[in-house]
């Protein structure tokens, strides 16, 4: 009874139309190449900040949503993914519109999104609320060891195990600018009264995932012309949606486990989905050629991911992936602190946040079906007024928040670093999400300390303790493994 | 993919900053928090695994030898490139609140539609005034955020 007393307000009529509102402006984010939906969430945090929080976090969902669906309309007509999460889609999209069959290729991407998304909203109700009642037991040692193993899986899954653990690394010592969480001791203020509680997170994470794209994009600046493909047809045959089932299927568990991972996301999601697909196929030769499942198995692990990486920010407060990282900031300016509480305290943003992930999902589909010959459109909008209006965004936003013009330089300082290093090899997420885990990190590894008289024997005990400082070891030790075996295969050949 | 030449300069300028780190560190003042772990403590933890694997990354660079690397070199136009709209960013910071938000983002549109390349009059006549005031009103009245 008490969970319907928290659905219904959902569905007043304004919520449903930020909900739809924020999908179909997702969408739209989605499908220019260059704009991806972590950079759209970002952006439009700001735009949450005066309204109410069942409004402004479904509205940013339904962006996020909206935002990795959309991906898939410029990979399969131009052959530039929207966002990195439909970079596979390109394989067999593309070979798809070639043939004369975008539109096919659309509407079955939609579906799969439409099934992966639901797939994994279900999870996420269901698993959510047992994760979070089992991390009310979590005292400082059990924190310190999850923050320690998201810490680390994002760090291995960063393609460079070193740079990766730089990042982290570099993440950490930047969330430590400011007021120290246990004595308030100032620490890398410089005397800047502005820093005094440490880089405000909504403008770093503006210039880390969007200012940067934008010199990016400077730096891409090409006068691309856009080959318009002619769209006909939106819904696949029976036989294609025959043949696409199981990879649908099998893309939306695989979407649905990676994203509960902490600090994995969608690209992996869909990457990991396309090979599995293939590898089960009584036709692998057909991927990559304009074969539906391809498109199918990546479409709807990606969208999977997007419900199911909720779990590990809502339950634990960890991100599943960068995305959700940046959701967190839109948590954070509603004064809400993600994490096993917020289940106690708040179960109305909870069960509201269940419910707009499953309306944004259907809206989703309703616009991508509906919408498929509209948002072809977009991607002839000129790319330097695009470029300039993603600026004064960030500018806007940046400031808006706590009207701090040292927010500004903060965004400017974090988008030149994130520029920095994605065009070096260091990742991004990697660092976004241990300035979320850094503060969490060390907080529970100080009060641990302090509870323990300072043996350190409190962090190897424990059952959960255990398990995630084994995870976070195994997970450190995959990608050398992976390596390792890389170059034996290499010498023997 | 490594990038050896560039991941040579990183490596070391990521030890000077380790380094820089650490002096600023030592000046903190430590504090009796009931444990040993103050704090400087976390903050010397991470200065100590960042310069470790930044000597592992110099090590590893010099080890590849110093072949050019590929892909996403940055070249000197592109750095001046970025570097002037780096400025006009600053510039743009700068006077976001003393010549207020229309004037600074009016300009800054113009210069920047400048800098991006177009050169269609037409597009200057409307645009950037449309644009800056559709999301003035937008943040001011309709989310009632207010802008200098």
């Amino acid at each position: 009874m008490d969970v319907l007393q928290y659905i219904i307000p959902v569905f007043a009529p304004e919520v449903l139309w930020v909900i739809a509102l924020g999908t179909l402006g997702g969408i739209v984010i989605g499908a220019l190449p260059g704009l991806t939906a972590t950079m759209g969430v970002a952006l439009l945090i700001p735009l949450t900040f005066g309204m109410a929080p069942i409004l402004g976090l479904n509205m940013l969902i339904g962006i996020y949503i909206g935002g990795i669906y959309g991906g898939c309309i410029s990979s399969i007509l131009v052959r530039t993914p929207g966002t990195p999460s439909s970079a596979a889609t390109v394989l067999d999209g593309y070979p798809l519109a070639q043939k004369g069959m975008a539109g096919k290729a659309l509407g079955m991407a939609t579906i799969a999104s439409f099934v992966g998304g639901l797939i994994a909203a279900i999870v996420l109700a269901t698993l959510a609320p047992q994760l979070a009642s089992l991390a009310l037991a979590f005292g400082p040692a059990e924190y310190f060891a999850l923050a320690l193993f998201g810490l680390a899986i994002i760090a291995s899954l960063s393609g460079d195990l070193l740079k990766g653990a730089i990042a982290g690394m570099l993440g950490v010592l930047l969330s430590c600018v400011g007021a120290d969480p246990i004595s308030g001791a100032a620490r890398y203020t410089f005397g800047i009264t502005g820093f005094a509680s440490g880089f405000s997170f909504t403008p770093a994470l503006i210039g880390l995932f969007a200012l940067s794209e934008v010199f990016v994009q400077i730096e891409k600046m090409l006068n691309e012309r856009v080959e318009k493909l002619k769209i006909s047809g939106i819904w696949p045959s029976r036989k294609d949606l025959r043949e696409s089932t199981g990879a649908m299927l099998r893309g939306s568990f695989i979407g649905t486990i990676i994203g509960i991972v902490p600090g994995t996301g969608s690209g992996t999601a869909s990457w990991i989905s396309y090979n599995e697909a293939r590898r089960a196929s009584k036709t692998p030769e057909k991927f990559g050629t304009g074969h539906m499942p391809g498109v199918a198995a990546t479409e709807s692990a990606n969208n999977a991911v997007c419900a199911s990486a909720l779990i590990p920010l809502l339950a634990l407060g960890i991100p599943g992936d960068v995305v959700t990282a940046v959701l967190m900031g839109g948590l954070m300016i509603q004064g809400l602190a993600p994490g096993p509480m917020l289940f106690q305290e708040r179960p109305d943003i909870i069960v509201g946040i269940f419910a707009g992930t499953f309306i944004a999902t259907v809206f989703m589909f309703i616009f991508g079906m509906l919408g498929i010959r509209l948002f072809t459109k977009i991607l002839s909008v000129p790319k330097n007024i695009l470029t300039i209006s993603i600026v004064v965004f960030c500018f806007i936003g940046s400031y808006a928040i706590n009207l701090n013009v040292a927010d500004l330089y903060t965004m400017i300082g974090f988008g030149v670093l994130g520029y920095f290093m994605q065009k070096f090899g260091f990742s991004q997420a990697a660092l976004c999400i241990a300035l979320i885990l850094g503060p969490m990190a060390e907080s529970n590894l100080r009060l641990g300390l302090m509870s323990a008289n300072d043996n350190l024997a409190l962090f190897f005990s424990g059952p959960i303790t255990i398990t995630f400082m084994v995870l976070t070891v195994l997970s450190l030790l995959w990608p050398l493994y992976q390596n390792w075996k890389a170059r034996t295969r290499e010498r023997s050949a | 993919m490594v990038k050896k030449g560039a991941d040579f300069w990183i490596s070391i300028g990521l030890l000077a900053f380790c380094a820089f780190a650490a002096w600023r560190t030592s000046l903190l003042p430590s504090m009796g928090t009931g444990t040993q772990a103050g704090p400087t403590f976390f903050p010397w933890l991470m200065i100590g695994g960042m310069a470790l694997l930044s000597a592992a990354m110099l090590v590893r660079s010099l080890v590849a030898g110093s072949t050019k690397g590929e892909g996403s070199e940055i070249g000197a136009r592109t750095l001046l490139r970025i570097g002037a709209f780096l400025l006009l960013m600053l510039a743009y910071a700068f006077s976001f609140v003393y010549l207020g938000y229309i004037v600074s983002t009016v300009a800054v549109f113009i210069l920047g539609m400048l800098f991006l390349g177009e050169r269609r009059v037409i597009f200057f006549a409307g645009i950037p005034v449309v644009i800056v005031l559709v999301i003035y009103f937008l943040f001011t009245k309709f989310l009632g955020v207010y802008l200098p």
